[in-house]
């Protein structure tokens, strides 16, 4: 078990420096004058813009300029904002928990709701309503994630006024000691709904799927002709069922609920990372898109390692096969 | 982003074929949307780009005779642009989705094939493309060709911003298909049919286009067939945030964006595309749906 | 997963408990986030709260590295410099200084300082404290993009370069006197220092190299800061020791929220008591319900859209620029299509400003003459122009914009293309260097005056000595437009010099047709009727003097 952690934190290191290099190309080649965007404006003088490129090491040859990024790297300098002139790492920092919060919400959202479809999809096998739990997966796998998020929010927010508009930790509370800020239950719901869409119709299907496979469809079926409530057949089985599905939809889907942030964020005005590397590729942040995709890239990995090691947890059969890949 | 769940052996088959035919229809109504565009939008003569609000009153106008679903905030035919958007939606979705399948194709089945290093390095690059989100990466790719009029072969198509659609889509789908192919072709290689061709003495390249692709064909389709609903999303998404097609061009998604203002008040500018990008998603992802399903009896069958 | 693996699941109704218990915790983690919060309803108490919409972050809170509007609505209330624009008149007033007087010679000011001010430190400003924020401006090292407003002092440019290191432009007399010596008259200078880069700073903290205070900014304005949540919120709270007496409002919040419609939605739904972006008469019933919360008043602007004249087909063909003027219908434009907003602009120089020309003829829409000159610019019916671009940045307002000229030039002949860019990449397309022509050839701008100073347009954008990333991007050069120009800024008299910018003004507007002449700006403010104090100023929503505002929820 250790070793296979360590082996995967090893290849960690191979894939951070192709990504890394990745997309320091990648920015670097981009047309605009980091010169010219650190000094924020128009009409400069152009010798500002060559102390400016002093100061800031632009003024160096490319693979000198690539050297001391990498360098700097390894130190675990992600470098300074060119727009904030902070340090990207503090940037990253803040920005995370927001969308961590709202992931996490939609992922509970998504699951709950996946479970309950799943398994009555499940319960009701070849019939319509498992038809219509499909084509309910399908639809929400095809909603336009800034559409529905713009017509929730313009609906229960500003017609219904059942719930705010948008808004976070504007009042809220702080945690201690990291001092993260905390978003208000209520205005989390409309995002975390919107972004729950991403992974609920994967969640219902694999749900179904699983319920089936275990066999315990015939138990299920058996249950219901005893007469069980189908409350009590789902709470069973679901429950038991429940939770390896659930985390292989995160592990599948954590890239595009990621992407699917990027669209929540923006229409609600959510303080988090999506937002935040959005508005650094507009404004071409080369420092805080590097960051940030780096970040990402660790997360990304991060998480695929929890999801591979909670299935060992929740299921034996797989040890074999994930200890040998 | 449509995900993709392992094929569903628990399938309510003959409940899916319906999904299947409607996913079908809707590709079918689509597709005719989009090449008959001028003739279904000949009953009332307009081009996506006529004013036909009058001058003197504020658009976007309420659906009447003349514009049935009303006109948009420049007093253009709202019906009319949804029909001509189909063509941006379509082709946008389809050739991207050719790209990825192109890349994904030689990258999946040299990896399967070759194995070895070749394999490790690219299927980490395969890995690292799909562990990144979508949508970021697409901007930062968008950010890095922000001149398709100058960019080389892009000029030369009629509307280079689509161009530039085609490029960015098709290469970050390809990761997808990729992974897709190595498995299949690590699957077949170790069938029969293959260790015969090597028996005989066929080279590797023979192997793989003559007999490793046409078996991996059917995933391909459904992949491809769920990409192009996963574009269609994704150019949305890009020109609701006015980097992907160019305006006065009727994007889907452009169309989300202008009409975002007169939602409380003029609903239909805004509901209109949105529902139209949901349809045409949803009728994708059906048909892909349906058509794994289809293969997975196949299979089942021999 | 294997039937019967975990011990006690057999037992269907502990497993159901557990699952209803499991499914609460789901509702209620959601519902509990932020643990023990007490949110207190805005205005309940005797608290006053007064929050506006920004589009985005500011990009700095350091006076002298601010050159946009985002920037300045924070920095302006938090700093104070020796003089202040009243937002009314738009003239200078004291503020730090509490007096000014102007040698005869028109070269020496000397201003005497209020002895009550303090730092938000609580340190006491003296006319020290001007020397070294001007010197501080200065420095090559500041990198500063408003340098410009202190060249015009006796030895700036010798001290910017480091070759001395002494500043004979700025000499303190004594703890509440400082001089400032100019190199030679320029009248618009004291409206020059009113700029927000002249801001007071407080030497212990801005000689900071770790540059704390770029996130944690000190002035001696009517607001404090407090704190920045990045892309969610600023918040200022009252400096209970300025000068001016502490403000009414106790907390000001700055919240970043991108997406218009979002904000609006927000406005309406009491999470914002000021938007800038009210919503137009096209969407009567929005309109309707938030008409009596709209103010609208002048703001100093002008919009257009810039030829390029270094590039073909614009470069010396002054017919063809005419044509473009007349095809396009302004009136259209800012009266039906997005009504309630701007005027539609006859030239440059926007109302309120002293040369605004009202007797100015511009271009009135009118196609047929519009044919008539593009045929007599060579292209009769459009044939034979090369393919022309209308470059924006991206913006819905600017796409529509766009897109209506568009359609306009359409019913000329010409095809118009837009190329939509980001910021960065519009304003190096735009831009140009010294000698080389930006690639846009035509381009949507406004220019927002950094002083009300018909000069502030003038010649920041059409003097042929600014052309490049100075301002002149059109690559104007007209040696009597100049001559005029030049000639005002040396006067002293308000109605000579208004005369010249007038005749200036028409040789740019009716001989060269040097832009495409579209709006004068308005500012378009949407205010919670329980907002009181509001001083409209044609400086911009942004400038609107928070220490004047107050909430009166309860009276309403």
């Amino acid at each position: 078990m250790a070793s296979f952690i360590t082996r995967r934190f090893l290849s960690l290191v191979p894939v951070l420096w192709v990504a890394a290099t990745l997309v320091w190309l990648f920015m670097f080649v981009l047309p605009g004058d980091p010169a010219r965007l650190i000094a924020g404006g128009q009409g400069l003088d152009p010798k500002v813009l060559e102390s400016i490129r002093a100061e800031w090491g632009l003024d160096a040859p490319a693979p000198l300029q690539y050297l001391s990024y990498l360098g700097k790297l390894l130190r675990g300098d992600l470098g300074t904002s060119y727009v904030q002139r902070r340090p990207v790492a503090l940037i990253l920092w803040e920005s995370f928990p927001p969308t961590l919060f709202l992931a996490v919400a939609a992922v509970l959202i998504s699951s709950a709701g996946g479970l309950l479809l799943g398994a009555l999809a499940a319960l009701q096998r070849g019939r319509g309503l498992d038809t219509l739990v499909l084509f309910l997966a399908l639809l929400g796998a095809s909603t336009p994630v800034f559409w529905l998020g713009l017509m929730l929010m313009l609906l229960f927010a500003s017609h219904l006024g059942w719930l705010p508009v948008l808004g976070y930790g504007m009042d809220g509370a702080v945690l201690p000691v990291i001092g993260i800020r905390l978003p208000e239950w209520d205005h989390l719901v409309l995002p975390a709904v919107t972004l729950s869409i991403v992974s609920l119709g994967a969640t219902a299907r694999l749900t179904r799927t699983s319920l089936l496979e275990t066999g315990g469809a015939a138990y299920l079926t058996t249950a219901s002709a005893k007469g069980a409530s189908p409350w009590r057949v789902f709470a069973v089985h679901a429950m038991r069922n429940a939770l390896l599905p659930v985390v292989t939809v995160i592990g599948l889907n954590f890239a595009s609920l990621l992407g699917g942030a990027v669209a929540t964020e923006y229409v609600f005005a959510w303080p988090g990372l999506g937002k935040t590397i959005v508005r650094a590729i507009a404004l071409q942040d080369l420092p805080l898109v590097e960051g940030g995709v780096l970040f990402l890239t660790v997360v990304f990995v991060l998480v695929n390692l929890a999801v591979d090691l909670s299935y060992l947890g929740l299921d034996p059969r797989i040890h074999d096969h994930a200890l040998g890949a | 982003m449509p995900e993709t769940p392992p094929a569903d052996r628990f399938a309510p088959r003959p409940r899916r074929s319906i999904l299947l035919v409607v996913g079908g229809g809707i590709v079918f109504l689509l597709i005719l949307c989009a090449l008959l565009a001028p003739a279904l939008s000949a009953w009332n003569g307009l081009t996506p780009y006529d004013q036909v609000a009058p001058r003197t009153v504020t658009p976007p106008t309420p659906p009447d005779r003349q514009n049935l679903l009303g006109t948009d905030g420049l007093g253009r035919d709202q019906l009319t642009r949804l029909l001509y958007g189909a063509r941006i939606s379509l082709l946008v979705g389809i050739v991207a989705e050719a790209i990825a399948l192109l890349i994904g194709t030689a990258v999946g089945a040299l990896a399967g094939y070759a194995g070895g290093r070749v394999d490790a390095v690219l299927m980490r690059l395969t890995d690292l493309v799909f562990a990144f989100p979508g949508p970021l990466l697409a901007l930062a790719a968008i950010a890095a060709i922000p001149e398709p009029d100058k960019a080389p072969f892009l000029r030369l198509l009629p509307e280079p911003s689509l161009g530039t659609l085609f490029l960015v889509l098709g290469a970050l789908g390809w990761a997808g298909i990729a992974r897709l192919v190595r498995a299949e072709v690590l699957r077949l290689r170790s069938h029969e049919f293959t260790r015969a061709a090597e028996a005989i003495g066929a080279s590797s390249s023979r192997v793989v286009v003559r007999h490793l692709l046409p078996n991996a064909l059917g995933p391909i389709v459904v992949a491809g067939t769920l990409g192009v609903g996963g574009n269609i999303l994704m150019e949305a998404w890009l020109s609701f945030l006015g980097v992907g097609a160019r305006p006065p061009l009727p994007s889907w998604g452009t169309m989300v964006t202008e009409g975002q203002a007169y939602f409380l008040t003029k609903p239909w500018v805004c509901v209109a595309p949105g529902l139209a990008i949901l349809i045409a998603v949803l009728g994708f992802n059906l048909l892909g749906d349906g058509v794994r399903d289809l293969i997975g009896r196949g299979e089942a069958a021999a | 997963m294997s039937p019967g693996a975990r011990p006690g699941i057999k037992d269907g109704g502990r497993a159901a408990a557990l699952l209803l218990a499991a499914m609460a915790v789901t509702v209620f983690a959601a519902g509990l986030l932020p643990i023990g919060c007490a949110r207190t309803a805005p205005g309940t108490k005797t608290e006053q709260v007064f929050r506006f919409r920004l589009r985005e972050d500011p990009p700095t809170l350091d006076p002298a590295l601010s050159t946009d509007n985002l920037s300045e609505a924070v920095i302006l209330n938090l700093f104070r410099g020796l003089v202040e624009m009243d937002p009314e008149t738009l003239l200078p007033r004291p503020a730090v200084a509490a007096s000014w007087t102007i040698s005869p010679d028109n070269l020496a000011y000397t201003f005497r300082l209020r002895d009550d001010v303090t730092f938000h430190n609580g340190r006491k400003v003296t006319a020290a404290d001007a020397e070294y924020s001007f010197r501080r401006l200065l420095r090559k090292e500041t990198n500063s993009p408003r340098r410009w407003i202190l060249e015009p002092l006796a030895g700036a440019a010798e001290f910017t370069e480091g070759k001395s290191d002494s500043l004979p432009g700025i000499q303190v007399v004594d703890d509440r006197t400082v001089t400032l010596r100019l190199s030679k008259p320029f009248a618009p200078f004291l409206g020059l220092l009113t700029m927000t880069a002249t801001a007071l700073l407080p030497k212990e903290i801005y000689d900071d190299p770790a540059k704390a205070y770029l996130r944690a900014p000190v002035g001696c304005g009517p607001f404090r800061f407090s704190r920045w949540e990045q892309s969610n919120f600023i918040e200022l709270l009252a400096n209970d020791h300025f000068y001016g007496g502490r403000p009414a409002l106790d907390r000001v919040v700055i919240r970043i929220i991108e997406n218009h419609q979002s904000a609006l939605q927000e406005y309406r739904a009491g999470g914002l008591d000021s938007l800038d972006e009210a919503p137009s008469p096209d969407t009567p019933e929005v309109y309707k319900e938030l008409e009596p919360e709209i103010k609208k008043y002048p703001f100093i602007a002008t919009g257009y859209i810039g030829f390029n004249l270094g590039l073909p087909p614009f470069k010396g063909n002054a017919a063809l620029r005419k044509a473009f003027n007349y095809a396009v219908d302004k009136k259209y434009l800012w009266e039906v299509l997005m009504p309630g907003g701007d005027i539609p602009a006859r030239g440059i120089i926007p109302p309120g400003i002293p040369g605004y020309d009202p007797d100015l003829p511009g271009y009135p829409c009118d196609p047929e003459k519009a044919k008539a000159l593009l045929a007599e610019a060579g292209y009769p019916g459009g044939r034979g122009l090369p393919p022309v671009a209308l470059w924006v940045n991206t913006s819905e307002s600017n796409r529509r914009i766009a897109q209506q000229i568009q359609a306009d030039l359409k019913k000329i002949g010409v095809n118009l293309a837009i190329r939509e860019v980001d910021w960065g990449a519009y304003l190096k397309a735009v831009e140009g260097t010294k000698d080389t022509p930006g690639e846009a050839q035509m381009f949507r701008f406004a220019w927002n005056l950094d002083y009300p100073d018909a000069d502030a347009i003038l010649r920041a954008e059409l003097h042929s000595s600014n052309i490049g990333p100075q301002g002149n991007y059109f690559r104007y050069k007209n040696p009597e437009f100049d001559r005029l120009v030049d000639e005002a800024l040396r006067l002293t008299d308000p109605q000579a010099r208004a005369e010249l910018y007038r005749r200036a003004e028409r040789i740019a507007v009716m001989d060269d047709a040097v832009w495409l002449f579209l709006n004068y700006m308005q500012s378009y403010t949407l205010f919670k009727p329980y907002v009181k104090g509001i001083v409209l100023t044609p400086l911009g929503e942004f400038r609107i003097p928070l220490e004047r505002l107050r909430i009166e929820k309860d009276a309403a």
